[in-house]
């Protein structure tokens, strides 16, 4: 069952990590690897695509929980893109809407990010 | 050392042998004509000689090689002594006298002693019950020698005697069975040895009886006996030897191996410690190739580690394995490889090495190290050598892999015994049973996972006639989760009894997990009050399942807003949370429950969901709380069966009867029954 995997792209400035598989508390540390090289690396504008995830347990969940604060402190964030409606559900059911926004695909994301840049810019 | 002296002088048998000697001595210096009592003293000097030395027990060595050299160098010394002695001591006199029964000694103890080893030879190898020859044997030299003190007139009685002796010690002779038991490189130097042996003898005996011993007729006689024995034994020693040879090297395999078979068996038993292991492996290694040095090497990512140095510094050894795999690894040797150290550019080697040997260690998943072994002597490793090694490796590999093997099945059973704490302190937090109350039956179920899921609930009777009660499911598992388990039921106790609002009771059980909750676990939570009295219920839910609501088998989700504890510690968490407030009805449920009831899994992977879960409430919801209970937990073993639980499963149910009172006293117990029955 523990088959997981990500990968990530750079596009405009932002880093995207495409989940696939099964996220639970033995696949974490994949995830956790490929977020610490990203902020390793200075990039803290990440949008995490959820297309290909099957199933996410609460320790998959953890992971997020683990570097958003290291994240948003560095004026970056995690955007969550494109849930099927069952990975939707159990975040939504712990009330992560409220923490991260979440999107249907990785342009909205991305523009979102690239909007938050400008008006930083632009004060 | 000291208290072996003082035991040998209070033995009788070194008094009789001192008392011997300065009688032999004194006679011999003042009155070495009379033959006779110079004689006299010479057998029991030679008689008590022999018992002290032998009652020395001298010799407890198995290799009888050094016994037999021992015989060619007695008479070797004798016949150099007599040479010089000629020429050092003037012909008459006390002093000549003197020095003349030392020499006497001498000669007499030598061939005494060569006696004894004649004796121990005689019965190395040898079934005890053939001593009956020996002894008759001894006794007919002893017999033949004294008799030389008879008159010339009876002379003949010495004569039959002393030819009795030889026949007997020819026969004694015939079969000398620890030839059989050595090893062919001892067997061609025995060759040797007997040759020089014979001569040795035979030169020694005819020079000494027609010098200084023919004045002594038993010491001649004695002589002359003993170099007959040895010309017999040495030259039977020959031949059989020579018969022997062409065996020699099956002898020699077999005892390799069976020696090899003893190593092989320590090794089994020594498989507790992989270093240790290591440790034997190089002993052995060097014990059944007979080489000078070895050690081991084990392979890593892109390199080796050396271990077990036996009689090798770590710089050569790191030489002579860099020279090998860089020659020979890219080959990937499944066998004990042999070449020759010239060309590790051995002018940089401190040790000498001729060749050496390299054996893999092998394991399923490949080689996992090599057994190296180095001669320093011009001796090359030949086919045995190469044959014992390639077992011994494959002894050795199995060696290692049990050792592994042990090593990870203690740790398995450490984790589990960890998971075993675990999940006995989740059982401690939970309710032993279930409160009764008139109007509010109570059922609960609770199924651990193995690795203990962080499910926890409670119940706490309050003041004014009410319940509170909690569900919850922490992030983590195993033994992190019950610890988090242990701290929230300590918060929820205490906060339960100050704090009526859920909603702020959740605020403040958040802070308060805000300095012990690690940022990657959070913890999902529904806590609520009862009123026992009105059916009034105000709760809360923090990221938690929806609580359910039966009304005449309709379900009704209630799903207040509320982010999970620890997700978020500034005002967010407050302003999330929405608290809800219901008013019960005859024969409403509540079913509270864990995502291990949803997510329970099938074969095929897939939940046991929402769907089937409000089904099985709508067709049960007239029966009693333990009944609705029972069958969820009947259908979601039905739906998981052949699968593992992944997480815990945790059920709580109301049902607010305020009419018919509680009913079902008997079936109204806690879940254990349940739980063993979906164990299975």
């Amino acid at each position: 069952m523990s088959e997981f995997t990500t990968s990530t792209k750079q596009l405009d400035g932002v880093s995207v990590i495409n989940l696939k598989g099964f996220l639970d508390a033995h696949t974490a540390q994949v995830l956790e690897a490929a977020f610490t090289s990203l902020i390793n690396d200075g990039k803290f504008n990440i949008v995490v695509n959820f297309k290909d995830l099957a199933y996410i347990s609460s320790a998959g969940l953890g992971v997020f929980m683990a570097y958003i604060e290291n994240i948003r402190d560095n004026n970056g964030d995690i955007k969550l893109v494109e849930m099927n409606e069952k990975v939707f559900n159990i975040f939504d059911l712990l009330g992560f809407p409220l923490l991260y926004q979440i999107f249907n695909n990785e342009e909205d994301a991305i523009k979102k990010f690239n909007e938050a840049k400008q008006s930083e810019n632009a004060e | 050392m000291y208290k072996k002296i003082v035991k040998n002088i209070s033995n009788v048998r070194f008094q009789l042998f001192i008392i011997s000697i300065i009688g032999f001595f004194i006679t011999l210096t003042f009155t070495p004509e009379s033959q006779f009592i110079c004689s006299i003293w010479a057998v029991a000097l030679g008689f008590f000689l022999f018992l002290f030395l032998g009652g020395l027990n001298l010799s407890k060595k198995m290799n009888p090689i050094p016994f037999v050299m021992a015989i060619g160098i007695l008479p070797a010394v004798l016949l150099i002594v007599n040479l010089f002695y000629s020429f050092l001591i003037p012909n008459s006199g006390i002093v000549a006298n003197f020095f003349n029964a030392f020499f006497h000694l001498l000669i007499l103890t030598s061939f005494v002693y060569i006696f004894l080893i004649f004796k121990e030879l005689y019965f190395f190898k040898q079934k005890r019950e053939v001593k009956i020859y020996f002894n008759t044997m001894a006794a007919f030299i002893f017999v033949s020698t004294i008799t030389t003190l008879l008159p010339d007139k009876l002379s003949f009685i010495h004569k039959s005697f002393f030819v009795v002796s030889i026949c007997l010690i020819a026969f004694n002779s015939i079969r000398i069975s620890w030839i059989a038991f050595i090893v062919k490189k001892e067997k061609i130097y025995l060759l040797l040895l007997a040759v020089v042996n014979v001569i040795l003898m035979i030169s020694a005996a005819g020079i000494l009886n027609t010098g200084i011993a023919s004045k002594i007729p038993p010491l001649d006689n004695f002589i002359t006996v003993m170099s007959v024995y040895g010309a017999i034994y040495f030259s039977m020693l020959f031949f059989t030897t020579l018969f022997h040879l062409p065996t020699a090297e099956a002898y020699d395999r077999r005892s390799q191996e069976i020696s090899s078979l003893q190593y092989f068996s320590k090794l089994i038993t020594q498989v507790l410690d992989i270093d240790e292991l290591s440790d034997t492996v190089s002993e052995i290694a060097l014990k059944i190739t007979g080489a000078n040095a070895a050690w081991l090497t084990w392979n890593t990512d892109d390199s080796y580690n050396i271990s077990s140095l036996n009689n090798i510094g770590i710089v050569d050894s790191r030489m002579i394995s860099d020279y090998y795999f860089k020659e020979f690894a890219v080959k990937q040797n499944t066998f004990t490889a042999i070449f020759y150290c010239d060309k590790v550019t051995s002018q940089q080697l401190m040790e000498k090495c001729t060749s050496l040997s390299a054996s893999p260690i092998r394991t399923s998943n490949g080689i996992k190290g090599h057994i190296f072994t180095i001669k320093k002597a011009p001796l090359i490793y030949d086919e045995e050598d190469v044959n014992a090694l390639n077992t011994f490796s494959d002894y050795a590999s199995v060696a290692f892999e049990n050792a592994r093997l042990l090593k990870e099945s203690i740790e398995k059973e450490r984790i589990e015994n960890e998971l075993d704490l675990a999940r006995q302190a989740q059982r401690k937090l939970i309710p032993i049973k279930n409160p009764e109350f008139t109007n509010l039956s109570v059922s609960s179920a609770f199924i651990p996972a193995f690795e203990v899921g962080g499910d926890y609930y409670d119940f706490f009777e309050l003041e004014k006639n009410r319940l509170a009660f909690i569900i919850a499911d922490v992030s983590g598992k195993g033994i992190s989760a019950s610890f988090i388990m242990a701290e929230l039921k300590g918060i929820f106790t205490s906060l339960s009894t100050i704090i009526n609002s859920p909603r702020e009771l959740l605020s403040k059980a958040n802070i308060l997990l805000k300095n012990t909750l690690e940022r990657k676990y959070f913890v999902s939570a529904l806590y609520g009050v009862i009123d026992l009295e009105t059916g009034k219920v105000v709760f809360s839910r923090a990221g938690h399942c929806p609580a359910l609501l039966l009304k005449n088998g309709e379900n009704i989700e209630l799903k207040p807003d509320g982010l999970g504890l620890g997700l978020d510690f500034s005002d967010k968490f407050r302003d999330s949370l929405e608290e809800r407030e219901i008013q019960l009805i005859e024969d409403d449920v509540i079913v509270l429950y864990t995502d291990g009831v949803t997510e329970a899994k099938n074969s095929l992977m897939q939940d046991f969901g929402d769907d089937l879960l409000r089904k099985i409430l709508s067709e049960n919801y007239k029966s009693d709380v333990h009944k609705i209970s029972r069958s969820i937990i009947e259908e979601i073993a039905y739906f998981s069966k052949n699968t593992d639980q992944y997480d815990d499963i945790t059920l709580v149910i109301f049902k607010w009867n305020e009419k018919k009172n509680k009913n079902g006293e008997m079936e109204c117990q806690n879940s254990q029954p349940q739980q063993s029955s979906l164990m299975v």
